[in-house]
């Protein structure tokens, strides 16, 4: 489909052959963006560079073949950056409790209190039921 | 011919352009350097395969370059 008619507001038709997006990376993170444009190299050409507003990227996206679909390609380009944005998110929710699981992993003291949390109900290491 | 492209340093860091300039090394020759705003400005030469062809596939490859850096200097999560 023709970008004209695909009528994306944040993506234009740089040529018939590349379109560009230009992506606020106060939005989306730098390491959002590289990493969606790192999922697109094989499919498509890419190129970044900033605008004159320093926190805007504009990404150029170039078709390797004349099959590809240029206006799909930026649909998909935006929905991937929405899903890194996401996973960036969950990765620093979730930050402690992995480190501490490692950790816990590669050492011999018990920094979880499995000792505790893991005992049985009739032992109540922690006084609960006191 | 050759083709003469702007390059964000942040971006493109300079190490990783030294690194896909030696790779095309075979294909293409390509020169840097840096404008008054601190930019890297390349020019790219050659290309038996046709020149844009050339060009794009040295730029995907120095993104690739960039990326990895990036992710490997800001954590692989």
């Amino acid at each position: 489909m023709p970008l004209a008619e695909c009528r994306l507001s944040w993506a234009w038709e740089a040529s018939p052959e590349s379109l560009s997006i230009q992506v606020d990376t106060s939005l989306y993170s730098l390491d959002a963006l590289l990493r969606t444009c790192y999922v697109y190299t094989d499919r498509c050409y890419l190129f970044l560079e900033r605008s004159a507003v320093p926190t805007i990227i504009s990404v150029r996206l170039t078709r390797k073949t004349q099959e590809t679909d240029l206006s799909g390609l930026a649909g998909e380009f935006g929905n991937e950056l929405i899903n890194q944005k996401l996973r960036r998110e969950i990765a620093e929710e979730t930050r402690a409790i992995r480190e501490l699981i490692v950790t816990q992993a590669f050492t011999e003291a018990d920094l979880l209190g499995r000792a505790e949390s893991e005992a049985d109900y009739l032992e109540d290491p922690r006084g609960i039921g006191r | 011919m050759s083709i003469t492209i702007v390059l964000d340093p942040q971006l493109y860091p300079r190490e990783c352009l030294g690194q896909a300039s030696t790779a095309f090394s075979g294909r293409c020759l390509v020169s840097h350097s840096q404008n008054d705003t601190g930019d890297l400005v390349i020019e790219i030469e050659g290309g038996k395969h046709g020149e844009d062809h050339v060009v794009h596939e040295f730029l995907n490859y120095l993104l690739d370059l960039s990326i990895e850096r990036h992710l490997s200097t800001h954590g692989t999560n």
